[in-house]
């Protein structure tokens, strides 16, 4: 069995693992990060989602209830976790909208708006009310878009649609990166004779350089142009992930892709490394603290058997809602099912609670009490308790 | 109807009869499987819409029921994957999509 050694190895490659990976990077330390393949961030819309439950983020925060994992971080600390990734967006070419101070709304698939706090900048257009005249630009064959759905709430928009000779997400993105795709498709779009003031597409504006043809776009039509974020698979949430991917890299992280954590060393009460396979090989992987950031159930961070759940990584306790009929609340629509509560518990330390081991820390949508889509606080948590855990990280192993 | 659609055949005017149509009439039969199953709930309908079988507002009101009831069937039995799978539903219409419980 090979054996690497690291100063601090994380677990799971999402926005926190990934978050919290950098923040030790940049402080000089060895860093790892080992991952099973590609993560929820790719099935997101890529907004920073940090409170949704009133106007302003940072307040909605000071008023979740006393367990929310959130308060174990001051605000300060929440806002520069938000200035940092807004820092490093901007240097790698894709820059975040909007202000830890207002929440704003963004354009759905089916024409409700989603309550978000920062947006990639190919949203920063997306309209503020149903009055708005918009012009929706779709693709032939495309079964993950319809304006018709936006158009039923939106009185003022129209829409037309090309044929980009493919129809998938992926597919139509990654012509859009081909200069003489978006050339002939400039050429159809200027013949549309568009009235509206805001032209619209589905999230399908190119892979990695999406803001750069969003401007090309506006300066051609003369028009404020914005992507609306569709369903998995997610252009937004890809280039999020491969953005803070990059960002990790260049810091000098390393990553193991497709090694999914099978077991674990421990002497005392210490974790001395982990075990990871790749291709069936185990391999141990030492480190001088671990970061579980490997997400709730979508995550695979947490499995529910029948009547309990479990951690998979290092079988930590954790909090269960109660009994399993408490689980679900009878109305899918309450966004308050128990099951939300699930996850393990921290001190503010970021170390799980009974934990037998001082060199563990956890962050993420692992947390318990998090509920993430009752709170509306999905990246923007990620980013604030990654940060979090890699600071109590970095004070344990000094 | 619309015609040179991939899904309308441009002759049958009755949804209902033709039975590779009716696969998709009652929303109640589609998605009951596994997960592309019930993601793909949405550009069905989607289609409909655009065959002029459903308006936008009938066919977000009939996922929006289909969701509801098909959750009250389930969720007595949710663990394992079956509640990963059910998670990832949730995350996608409720939070992606932002859907709402009533319009």
């Amino acid at each position: 069995m090979s054996v690497i050694e690291y100063d601090v190895i994380v677990i799971g490659a999402g926005v926190s693992g990934l978050t919290a990976g950098t923040l030790l990077a940049k402080h000089g330390l060895n860093v790892a990060l080992v991952t099973t393949g590609e993560t929820t961030a790719c099935l997101s819309t890529g907004c920073i989602d940090v409170c949704s439950v009133s106007e302003n983020p940072l307040q909605a925060i000071v008023s979740l209830p006393q367990r929310h994992p959130y308060h174990l971080i001051s605000i300060k600390n929440i806002r520069q976790s938000l200035r940092d990734f807004q820092q490093a967006m901007t240097d790698v070419g894709m820059p975040y909208e909007g202000s830890p101070e207002n929440n704003r709304r963004v354009l759905s698939a089916i024409g409700t708006f989603k309550t978000t706090c920062l947006t990639p900048v190919t949203m920063q257009a997306s309209p503020q009310n149903e009055d708005e005249k918009i012009h929706i630009i779709t693709f032939a064959g495309l079964k993950d878009f319809y304006p018709g759905y936006i158009i039923s709430r939106h009185k003022n928009a129209s829409f037309s649609i090309y044929d980009a000779g493919v129809a998938t997400t992926m597919g139509i993105s990654a012509n859009f990166e081909n200069e003489a795709f978006l050339e002939a498709f400039m050429l159809w779009l200027e013949k549309q004779n568009i009235r509206e003031d805001k032209i619209a597409f589905p999230a399908v504006l190119g892979l990695e350089s999406a803001s750069a043809i969003v401007k090309t776009i506006e300066s051609r039509m003369e028009c404020p142009v914005f992507e609306i974020p569709t369903i998995p698979p997610s252009m937004p949430g890809r280039r999020l992930f491969n953005h803070l991917k990059d960002h990790f890299r260049r810091h000098g992280g390393v990553i193991y892709w497709g090694w999914p954590v099978v077991g674990v060393e421990k002497s005392g009460r210490k974790i001395e490394a982990v075990i990871a396979e790749s291709q069936g090989r185990p391999n141990s992987l030492n480190a001088k603290a671990f970061i579980l950031a490997t997400g709730s159930f979508v995550g695979g961070g947490l499995h529910a058997n029948r009547d309990s759940i479990v951690e998979k990584v290092f079988h930590l306790p954790v909090f269960l809602p109660g009994k399993r009929e408490t689980w679900f609340d009878h109305d899918y629509f309450s966004l308050s099912h128990g099951i939300g509560q699930a996850g393990v518990a921290v001190d503010s330390d970021f170390r799980p609670v009974d934990c037998p081991w001082d060199n563990v820390f956890a962050c993420g949508a692992i947390l318990a009490h998090t509920e993430t889509l009752k709170n509306g606080c999905g990246h923007g948590f990620a980013l604030a308790t990654g940060q979090a855990a890699a600071r109590s990280c970095l004070e344990c192993i000094r | 109807m619309r015609t040179g659609h991939p899904q309308g055949s441009g002759a049958d005017h009755q949804p209902d009869r033709h039975p590779a149509r009716r696969r998709h009439s009652a929303s109640d039969t589609a998605g009951n499987g596994t997960l592309p199953g019930r993601l793909l709930h949405l550009p069905r309908l989607g289609i409909m819409h655009d065959m002029d079988i459903l308006t936008a507002e009938q066919s977000v009101q009939s996922l929006r029921e289909f969701l509801q009831r098909r959750f009250r069937g389930i969720r007595g039995a949710l663990w394992g994957d079956q509640l990963r799978e059910e998670q990832l539903v949730e995350y996608i219409y409720l939070g992606i999509l932002a859907m709402e419980r009533n319009k």
